[in-house]
């Protein structure tokens, strides 16, 4: 099919599920309600304008029951199609992988709740965000997350859903210790080689691989060829992941105290090689290797109600993780330890103008190991010892809401930029309208330089009813 | 090594979520409202609205008092609203609607300096479903209130500070401070005198309301030096005090904005809802009226209600 026909062919089912959703009544009972959205966002390269990052189309529906005023059951189901992985030849390959739902995956969310004034308890398919960093997930690890868009969308839509329990008890009134029990594992989701926004170094990996299959090819004796195993854990009670909350206030500072232990979201690769001379070795066996991570961490909050900073915000979260596997070397994995917080101050300057900035520290407790250095898992250049980033959110709106404007930037010390400002309008109070755009700086080897011919501008189109 | 010292500790968590879920519930967390913890009697409304009923005579400080004790429903220990339909038009027409429900209850409590906590929640349209706004407010007038905010398209809860109080809640003509942090101390007042209020025509239902109302006039000026209007002329209802219209008028002395709150008297129980809001921007033509309904007093909604914790229930 022509890439022309295949987008008219795009626009077409989007157009007809927009105008054939009015079957979709809103039906509300006393006990049950049904909401959801249809949605369209397509993306294009700034410097190509005819070059799709995505054109995925999204149909969404929530349905919540009231069994009893105290217990809930809510299911959220999604389907979706990214027609970017037939438009685009550069990404065609991937097509089955990211060009739509995949498995279960439609079943967004699907859990049981009970609430009572001291108890509540979640059981099912949901989830849990701690932490109140923009842009930066350092307490957010009880999810996983799936970067196919980099750190583009929002965090609700790319956070991976588990199946887990969550317990919360109030002993006091403002204090809440939450229980998690996660047998439930699904690792970060990060996009194969080919894709729009693949990370350098699953670039560089599938490149160095299929080198060694071209070599296998020609050299068969010589090169004896390779094999790849996912050690990934599987879904079991016993690699159950466990987290403990306590959320409290004391005089207005809001404060957490985290506790995580289970199996870590990303995975490092280990390489093993046969020699070929004492100085030269060929991989034959490349793992994926997941290491058991213990995190301790917190937050806070407080809001100056008083005195000459009053209207400002501080707030902060650090955690500590302990036993992250990180690569060092060629294919080598090494056990580090993580000290990663963020300091936040937030305030309405103007009338409706809010400001947000975030100072941010990764600190890692080596960068060698055997003379060797640690690698930066997205891209594999020598890691920092001590990362140091800083971000400013500004958002206002006019028209009574009707248009909101923001712009979120993050800095990164080795001039690593990206900026990403977000108009959004709402045409009807079913359909609203966005457009911005998403630009990246710095270097090859940055979190973000690595995107710099990535500039994209967006635009979103959703129906909501 | 590792692997079993890691057993080890999934072991040790394990048990200790176990050994909590057993604690919790040998000490009989009850399930359902019938057992629920914390369960008081609530004030009878009649009880307080006696000692705060306007008298011929007296000070528009004293007026504007009570009108603040009917404002916030301080006759009561909690109050429900199910159903709050917000409607935004403008000068052509073009409405747009958001739906909420909203919950207070009244602490005044000076042990911790709390007045009353407030909970908003958005139910429509869809793109905006979810959001809810969580506020405590204090005794101490020169304290801000504390707001926390669920963000559905985060599923985060943020902490932030009051935002100016000259903005627009929620997109409205009503101002932040107009629909929750105006309070007593943020005006002087002077008493102008007793009027029949001519009433007021709704261009969105074409109904006059209180029209030949006998009220109390009070001008209200903001303490607050270069604010957003200069003066503000209020009608009490003379029953209750309760103010039924306002006239506002900004910094150059030109009346820009009108509201009108409409009451309800609950003879049985003398509680005196607000159902009917309105507030017009008499020089972009646009204004907001809001619907009140689902109203319910002293429903024994429980403090815990009002917590961070009630705010991560939200589902969108």
């Amino acid at each position: 099919m022509k890439k022309s026909t295949r987008i008219l062919f795009s626009v077409s089912t989007f157009l007809f599920l927009l105008f054939s959703s009015s079957a979709f009544a809103l039906n509300v009972t006393d006990k049950l309600t049904i909401s959801g959205f249809i949605k369209n966002e397509t993306a294009v390269r700034l410097e190509e304008w005819d070059k799709f990052m995505k054109i995925e189309n999204m149909a969404q529906l929530e349905v919540e029951y009231r069994l009893t005023p105290q217990i809930y059951i809510f299911g959220i189901l999604r389907e979706w199609y990214d027609s970017a992985y037939d438009a685009e030849e550069d990404w065609e390959h991937n097509r089955k992988i990211l060009g739509r739902t995949k498995g279960t995956d439609w079943l967004r969310e699907f859990y049981i709740d009970y609430y009572s004034n001291k108890l509540d308890i979640r059981i099912g398919k949901q989830q849990v965000v701690w932490g109140t960093a923009d842009g930066v997930k350092l307490l957010d690890v009880v999810c996983p997350m799936d970067m196919r868009e980099f750190v583009l969308d929002e965090f609700a839509e790319s956070r991976i859903p588990l199946w887990m329990l969550k317990v919360e008890y109030s002993p006091k009134v403002d204090g809440t210790i939450q229980f998690l029990l996660i047998p439930d594992f699904e690792a970060n989701f990060i996009p194969p080689a080919g894709s729009p926004f693949t990370f350098t170094a699953t670039a560089n990996g599938e490149e160095s691989m299929q080198g060694l299959r071209d070599l296998h090819k020609m050299f068969p004796l010589q090169y004896p060829g390779f094999k790849t195993v996912n050690h990934e854990p599987g879904q079991s009670l016993e690699n159950s992941k466990i987290g403990v909350r306590w959320l409290d206030i004391y005089r207005g500072f809001e404060y957490s105290l985290n506790y995580l232990h289970g199996w870590d979201l990303s995975s490092a690769v280990k390489v093993k090689f046969k020699k070929t001379s004492p100085f030269i070795g060929i991989p034959i066996l490349f793992e994926k290797v997941y290491g058991q991570t213990e995190m301790f961490g917190g937050s806070f909050s407080k809001a100056l109600t008083s005195g000459p900073l009053r209207g400002l915000t501080v707030r902060g979260e650090l955690a500590y993780i302990h036993n992250h596997m990180n690569n060092y070397g060629s294919g080598k994995v090494a056990k580090v330890d993580n000290v990663n917080y963020v300091i936040g101050l937030d305030k309405y300057v103007w009338t409706n103008w809010f400001f947000s900035f975030q100072f941010i520290q990764l600190i890692s407790s080596i960068d060698s190991k055997h003379g060797e250095d640690l690698l930066f898992g997205p891209t594999g250049v020598p890691l920092d010892k001590v990362e140091n980033m800083m971000s400013l959110k500004i958002s206002t709106d006019f028209f009574h809401e009707r248009l909101k404007a923001d712009v979120l930037t993050m800095y990164g010390d080795d001039n690593d930029w990206r900026t990403s400002p977000r108009l959004e309008f709402e045409l009807t109070d079913q359909v609203t309208l966005a457009t911005g755009l998403n630009v990246f700086w710095g270097r090859k080897g940055g979190l973000n330089g690595e995107f710099q011919e990535n500039d994209e501008a967006f635009f979103e189109f959703k129906y909501g009813f | 090594m590792n692997r079993r010292k890691d057993k080890r500790y999934l072991k040790y968590g394990r048990m200790l979520v176990l050994a909590t879920a057993i604690l919790i519930f040998s000490r009989g967390i009850p399930f359902g409202e019938e057992g629920a913890l914390l369960k008081k009697t609530p004030p009878e409304c009649q009880k307080c609205c006696e000692s705060m009923k306007p008298q011929p005579g007296m000070s528009a400080d004293d007026l504007m008092r009570i009108k603040y004790y009917v404002k916030y429903t301080k006759f009561a220990r909690d109050v429900s609203f199910d159903n709050v339909k917000n409607l935004l038009i403008d000068k052509g027409g073009f409405t747009r609607e958001k739906d909420a429900q909203r919950f207070r209850i009244i602490l005044n409590r000076p042990s911790d300096d709390l007045d009353y906590k407030d909970m908003i929640t958005l139910t429509a349209p869809q793109n905006v479903k979810g959001l809810s706004v969580l506020t405590w407010s204090y005794l101490d007038p020169r304290k801000d209130q504390d707001i926390w905010l669920w963000l559905p398209s985060l599923r985060k809860v943020r902490r932030i500070s009051q935002s100016e109080a000259d903005d627009a809640a929620f997109g409205s003509d009503f101002t932040q401070e107009e629909m929750t942090s105006r309070r007593w101390d943020d005006e002087t007042y002077t008493y102008v005198g007793e009027k029949k209020f001519e009433g007021f025509k709704s261009p969105y239902n074409g109904k006059t309301y209180y029209a030949g109302q006998d009220c109390y006039v009070v001008e209200a000026k903001p303490k607050r030096k270069n604010w957003y209007y200069s003066k503000r002329v209020v009608y009490l209802h003379k029953d209750f005090a309760g103010k039924i219209f306002d006239e506002i008028y900004d910094p150059t002395g030109r009346k820009y904005k009108v509201t009108l709150i409409v009451y309800e008297y609950w003879p049985d129980t003398k509680c005196i809802p607000q159902v009917h809001q309105e507030c017009h921007n008499l020089i972009t033509g646009h204004y907001t009226v809001s619907e009140i309904g689902g109203i319910k007093f002293n429903g024994d909604v429980d403090e815990n209600f009002f917590s961070a914790k009630t705010l991560m229930r939200t589902k969108w």
